[in-house]
């Protein structure tokens, strides 16, 4: 009787965990292309927010499929505005992300109020995306079935082309390049304008997905939030675990997982623990982290 | 800067004829009809920009330093919990009770700077920490505001002759009188002028011998003074929610009816938007923090949903953004001209080469600099 059950407990909560961390993941992911082309990326969180909105409004008529390329689609169409202003209009990029913010919020609500969701994602049923199942048999045991989330599986394939992209190809070592030099790059004649404008879309549309994966995946289902304000700051924290992480997309994905499980920390004392534990580990590797050298974050003060 | 609220309203005007099919005018004769004209809104109107107005003067000191502090919704929480602790258990004649809860609201608010603070010595980014520091406040201080001790009590006054009885308090007039004490500041004396220099050209602010790290941390300090002043019309005020609903931030902007209370909605990103649209001048400041309510009024007038307020006041925060930032840059070429001038003539004097050191030094990473 108790056999199965010892095997099972574990598979679920690693699935548990792989489920709710995905989003956050996508973000992370989104932050650090982000930090490679030199841009501080606040608009995050209002890709995300945007991406959840139009990803429920979406997958009611057309299934979850359709619902996760509308986010991606909506979290890309923020990245190309921002592309517009920071990189072709030179607007101050930390300004541009707040006004994004908001502007992204504003849309999520209107989409939320349109949504069959009703808005309120705690009375609607979680839709899980399928699972890939393993079978799995620990001697000692005994066997049980391991089902990774299928949006885990998206944001590790998705971790694993970035890495190989950044590491091995072209444009991802023009992308390092103009993290660290960005006027080395432009003499070498990297063309920076179009590379961060990609890079800034990527990096929207990757959040978009996040975002998308919240209602869809039942990541954040149950937890009775609005449906505009689902993304509850996983895209500010998104860029400290980039910052922490620094330039290792492995250490980015490990701290995901506690953190994306966890999310939103709870009141009391385990999350205060958390957020100050949040607040040191960035003070302990902002200097160690060797974040790219372009970043700057100093807002402009006549924007 | 009037013309901030004018843009807003002329944009929701402008959104109001393409929703609804009206005349322009028509929608123009609704706006003012539903915000502007009637004493009852304009005091309604007036209420809810008084927090906005401190958030986006708290916004706006740590913006003339080049700091960007969204944690203004945690400052606020403290600093309302910190004021209604002093409210409850100081016995004090009231003038001198008013003016120590006040003060106990400003130290609740500067404490929740400390930490960010102290983490930019190490070069922590002050907008990441004091979003994280919200966080914190958020998981802490609503268990605070369970104490039994804690209680709400009326030391913040209505004001006399408001069209309805608790429609303005005295956080209205303080609230003025901090934007303007601010803007005599920042104009007239050694702090300001070395926290704009810091602000704009941070090389040369060094060459001046301003320290940075003294300077900035003053301005983050007073801005999360600022802050949690946000906080105590809310938390004190007579037939205003008691203090939890004011510790718990309460909805700035429509945008917060469908977010709820959270990490950086709230005062946080609200403070940072009345900031940018008000750009930094005292009447702009007072303009952005009213046309955000008086926004969401027309929509409600207009029998729109809360959800279009909200995309009013996004579309109007940008509205206002672009509508500078092509000011700025038609105004650019004279300007830099100038200042290209003014650089040439010091390198002349210097016989160094200073006007590409100058050039550079505002793209250079600044993280290091804040320590």
């Amino acid at each position: 009787m108790l056999e199965p059950l010892r095997a099972l407990a574990p598979a679920l909560l690693v699935a548990t965990v792989l489920r709710a961390a995905a989003p956050l993941q996508l973000a992370v992911l989104g932050a650090v292309i982000s930090q490679r082309a030199a841009v501080l990326n606040l608009a995050l969180e209002g890709a995300m927010a945007l991406g959840a909105a139009a990803g429920a409004w979406v997958a009611v008529g057309h299934g979850p499929l359709a619902g996760l390329l509308a986010g991606v689609v909506a979290g890309g169409a923020v990245g190309a505005l921002q592309a517009v202003a920071v990189i072709g209009l030179r607007v101050d990029q930390l300004a541009t992300g707040i006004a994004l913010d908001l502007l992204a919020l504003a849309a999520a609500t209107g989409l939320a109020a349109h949504s069959r969701l009703a808005g309120n994602l705690g009375l609607a049923a979680p839709r899980h995306l399928p699972a890939a199942a393993l079978a799995l048999s620990v001697p000692g045991l005994g066997h049980g079935t391991l089902r990774i989330p299928a949006m885990a599986l998206v944001a590790g394939a998705l971790d694993l082309l970035t890495w190989l992209v950044l590491r091995f190809t072209p444009v991802g070592l023009r992308l390092r390049a103009l993290a660290e030099e960005p006027e080395a790059a432009e003499r070498a004649g990297v063309a920076t304008g179009p590379l961060r404008a990609g890079a800034l879309l990527a990096a929207g549309a990757l959040a978009g997905l996040g975002g998308a994966a919240l209602p869809l995946d039942g990541a954040a289902a149950g937890s009775g939030v609005a449906l505009a304000g689902i993304a509850q700051g996983r895209g500010f924290v998104a860029l400290a675990i980039a910052l922490i992480a620094g330039r290792s997309l492995l250490a980015a994905a490990l701290l995901c997982l506690p953190l994306g499980a966890a999310w939103p920390l709870p009141a009391g004392r385990g999350g205060a623990i958390l957020w100050i534990a949040l607040l040191l580990a960035l003070a302990l590797r902002i200097r160690r982290a060797r974040m790219p050298r372009a970043l700057n974050w100093r807002a402009d003060p006549s924007a | 800067m009037a013309v901030a609220a004018l843009v807003a309203v002329g944009a929701a005007a402008a959104m109001l004829a393409l929703a609804r099919g009206w005349s322009p005018v028509e929608a123009a004769r609704l706006v003012a009809s539903a915000g502007l004209l009637r004493p009852g809104s304009l005091a309604a109107a007036a209420k809810a920009a008084t927090p906005l107005l401190l958030a986006g003067l708290a916004a706006t000191i740590a913006l003339r330093a080049g700091l960007v502090n969204l944690g203004i919704q945690g400052q606020a929480m403290a600093g309302a919990l910190a004021a209604t602790l002093a409210g409850a258990h100081l016995a004090a004649p009231p003038g001198l009770r008013l003016a120590l809860v006040l003060l106990a609201g400003m130290a609740g608010g500067f404490a929740w700077t400390l930490l960010p603070t102290l983490l930019a010595w190490r070069g922590v980014p002050e907008l990441l920490s004091t979003v994280l520091a919200s966080g914190l406040a958020l998981a802490v201080l609503p268990a605070g505001a369970e104490l039994p001790r804690v209680r709400s009590s009326a030391v913040v006054g209505g004001m006399p002759g408001a069209p309805a009885p608790g429609a303005l308090t005295w956080m209205l007039p303080l609230a003025l009188l901090a934007v303007l004490a601010w803007w005599l500041a920042a104009r007239f004396s050694r702090f300001g002028l070395k926290l704009r220099v810091l602000g704009m050209a941070r090389h040369e602010a060094l060459l001046a011998g301003v320290r940075p790290s003294i300077t900035l941390a003053t301005a983050l300090f007073l801005s999360g003074a600022v802050a949690g002043l946000c906080g105590l019309q809310d938390a004190l005020a007579p037939g205003g929610p008691h203090a939890a609903a004011g510790l718990a931030g309460g909805a700035p902007l429509d945008l917060d009816l469908a977010a709820g209370p959270g990490l950086t909605y709230g005062y946080g990103l609200a403070g940072v938007a009345v900031a940018l649209a008000g750009r930094g001048s005292p009447a702009g400041l007072v303009a952005a923090a009213l046309a955000f309510p008086l926004l969401g009024q027309v929509a409600a007038a207009a029998h729109m949903p809360a959800q279009a307020a909200a995309v009013l006041q996004g579309v109007a925060l940008i509205a206002v953004l672009a509508a500078t930032a092509l000011a700025r840059r038609l105004a650019a070429p004279a300007a830099a001209r100038r200042f290209v001038s003014l650089l040439e003539g010091q390198a002349q004097a210097s016989g160094a080469d200073a006007t590409s050191s100058a050039a550079t030094a505002a793209t250079e990473p600044a993280g290091a600099a804040s320590a």
